[in-house]
């Protein structure tokens, strides 16, 4: 994941003032649409011209017909409302997971490299364990064993991040513990627990946030497979991985009904790969800014 | 290195007995166990009851448990609650399908992404290495199964190049010995059933292999530009080697490990990538077998595939690492970590 020439070709010293400009611009493009995709996600309820899941149209109407600018699909739901929709479950899924697989990864390994020892081994074994597993595998067990909903595909594909936190988290943790203010903290008197969370905590928090920002697209892409494999969303609900499924079937007649949504999945997911990298190459270079 | 070896090995047995236990309790313990799900299947309560006696969900887990468990060890992965089938005679039939996608798979991610990063290394910052490091992020930002009807649409529909369904046309009598179809066709004589099997294997694998190639592209990218910064290249410039041998014996050599490791844990991806592309074109290998069986609430097939699917991940990262330690000197001198 290391890009280190990238610096190389947007900060060269002295270059002509259009092309940092340009690089500038370059730059900020990712974050755009990335809050694009979200204030789309947030106004759906006030973009969206129709219901997105009740019967508005004929069925099968092409692109840019009357009323329907992106056409109807099988059953004469509206695409553009039912795409505007889609997106949410895509942003609830692949934020909320990072975001528990961060909390609930990040306080296992916090755990398991401050205290070291026998409880380390075993912990991390128990991560080791959950990592002989590929990734989407671990997530369609998890949806097997409890359903298929929002929130237990939130679960899955937290579960599937789990260990990448967990062992970040560790290294991390068990690098921090050895330093002076860490001993000095424990010489204090003050307890574990507060050790961990007061002490330790603060200073792995940049490292995990900037690997969560690099994995939200790992995560949407997750969900979105999940989704396509029939264990997301229960149908009629618009979900864009289960629409990609569905257009499939029509893909003689109507292609597009299969190319928007799974377009949409790639865009989002490739404005926040480039949001993770770019935070990251900023990490590395040392930017405590 | 033995010793090392040895213990790796003498890990194995643990982590397949874990991976088992685990596979094991997320099927039959959480909550909308497989008992709730069967109850929801059979509307009369005496067929409901006697099937569950006759899976033996009636039991205790712990009872279950130590019956699965001693079945595995018999190789007995128990039969399809819906066919009756034999799992471990469907998992014979299908892993062998995956197996031929993933090696397919990995020849792909190989040539495109160690091409890529080749191209890309050589000059670092140059409009080419941007261009290609934009397409490894797109490559890795395409959704898998949307990717691989994209290629159905273009290869197939639009171009009708390439058959976008199935494994072999049904028209074509196939007899398995190995359920390998080269190996067959070598042991049958059978030359006529390649070309077939290759046109319809070829989508598939450039699906998952494409798809993977962007992150070992980028990987192995930074990993040449790291190695071409350490001392003994800038020893051997001074020597005056030339550039190309500097570029393929020292620095490519020694990046090489670090690619392998990649490499084997991008198995894990491709293994995943597998899984949607088998759904994709109908392809009928372990991974279609455990997502149908998902969908199905067939959970003895479910286990039995996730169980031989992990084992699989599990034994072809120990033999990465193997390959690993056996290849760098280094690690071959010194026993232990």
């Amino acid at each position: 994941m290391a890009d280190q020439t990238g610096k190389e070709l947007t900060m060269r010293p002295g270059g002509a003032g259009v092309l940092r400009l340009v690089s500038a611009a370059l730059a900020a493009l990712p974050w755009v649409v990335a809050s694009l995709f979200i204030f789309a996600a947030l106004l759906a309820p006030l973009l969206a011209p129709y219901n997105p899941i009740s019967n508005v149209g004929p069925p099968m109407l092409a692109l840019f017909s009357e009323g329907h600018a992106l056409g109807t699909d099988g059953f004469g739901r509206d695409q553009l409302s039912r795409l505007l929709y889609g997106l949410r479950p895509m942003l609830v899924v692949s934020l909320g997971a990072v975001t528990l697989a961060m909390l609930i990864g990040g306080a296992y390994g916090l755990i398991s490299g401050v205290n070291g020892g026998r409880a380390d081994w075993v912990m991390m074994r128990l991560i080791d364990i959950l990592m002989s597993f590929p990734l989407i595998l671990a997530a369609i067990l998890v949806l097997a064993a409890l359903g298929p909903s929002l929130l237990n595909l939130t679960l899955a594909v937290a579960v599937s991040q789990l260990p990448i936190f967990a062992r970040l988290a560790r290294a991390l943790a068990s690098g921090e513990a050895a330093r002076d203010y860490v001993m000095a903290a424990r010489a204090a008197g003050f307890t574990p627990l507060h050790v961990m969370i007061r002490e330790v905590a603060p200073n792995i928090l940049r490292p995990l946030l900037v690997q969560a920002t690099s994995v939200v697209a790992l995560a949407a892409l997750t969900a979105a497979a999940l989704s396509y494999l029939g264990l997301g969303l229960r149908p009629p609900a618009p979900d864009l991985g289960y629409m990609v499924r569905e257009g499939q079937e029509l893909i003689f007649i109507a292609p597009e009904q299969t190319i928007l949504p799974g377009l949409l999945i790639a865009v989002f997911a490739l404005a926040v790969s480039f949001c993770g990298d770019q935070l990251a190459d900023s990490d590395r270079s040392g930017g405590r800014r | 290195m033995t010793g090392e070896i040895l213990r790796r090995l003498a890990f194995l047995p643990v982590t397949l007995f874990a991976v088992a236990t685990l596979v094991f309790l997320t099927l039959r313990a959480l909550p909308g166990s497989t008992v709730d799900m069967l109850a929801s299947q059979f509307s009369t309560a005496g067929l409901r009851d006697q099937l569950i006696a006759q899976l033996g969900l009636d039991r205790s887990l712990w009872e279950q448990y130590l019956i699965y468990m001693s079945e595995l060890i018999r190789l007995d992965l128990g039969r399809s609650f819906i066919t009756g089938k034999d799992v471990s005679v469907m998992v014979w039939e299908t892993l062998p399908v995956t197996i031929e996608l993933a090696v397919a798979s990995l020849i792909v991610m190989l040539i495109a992404g160690l091409g890529m990063a080749l191209a890309a290394a050589a000059r670092p910052g140059s409009i080419l290495d941007g261009a290609l490091r934009f397409i490894a992020m797109t490559l890795f930002a395409l959704p898998w199964f949307w990717f691989g009807i994209l290629l159905i649409l273009v290869f197939s529909l639009w171009l009708d190049w390439l058959p976008a369904f199935g494994r072999l046309p049904s028209s074509v009598t196939y007899e398995p010995i190995t359920n390998f179809v080269l190996i067959d066709a070598i042991l049958q004589g059978r030359p006529d059933l390649i070309r077939p099997w290759l046109t319809h294997l070829i989508l598939p694998s450039l699906t998952v292999g494409l798809t993977t190639a962007g992150v070992l592209m980028r990987l192995a990218r930074s990993g040449i530009i790291e190695t071409s910064k350490l001392d003994f290249v800038r020893t051997a410039r001074m020597k005056g080697v030339p550039g190309r041998r500097i570029y393929l014996r020292h620095i490519l050599r020694n990046a090489a490990l670090g690619i392998l490791t990649v490499i084997g844990l991008q198995f894990g991806a491709m293994l995943g990538g597998s899984v949607i592309a088998e759904v994709v074109f109908g392809y009928p290998g372990i991974g279609r077998m455990m997502v149908d069986a998902v969908l199905t609430r067939d959970y003895a097939v479910a286990q039995g595939a996730a169980l031989v699917l992990a084992v699989f991940y599990v034994l072809v990262n120990l033999a990465t690492d193997l390959a690993y330690r056996w290849a760098d000197p280094r690690l071959r001198r010194k026993p232990g970590r």
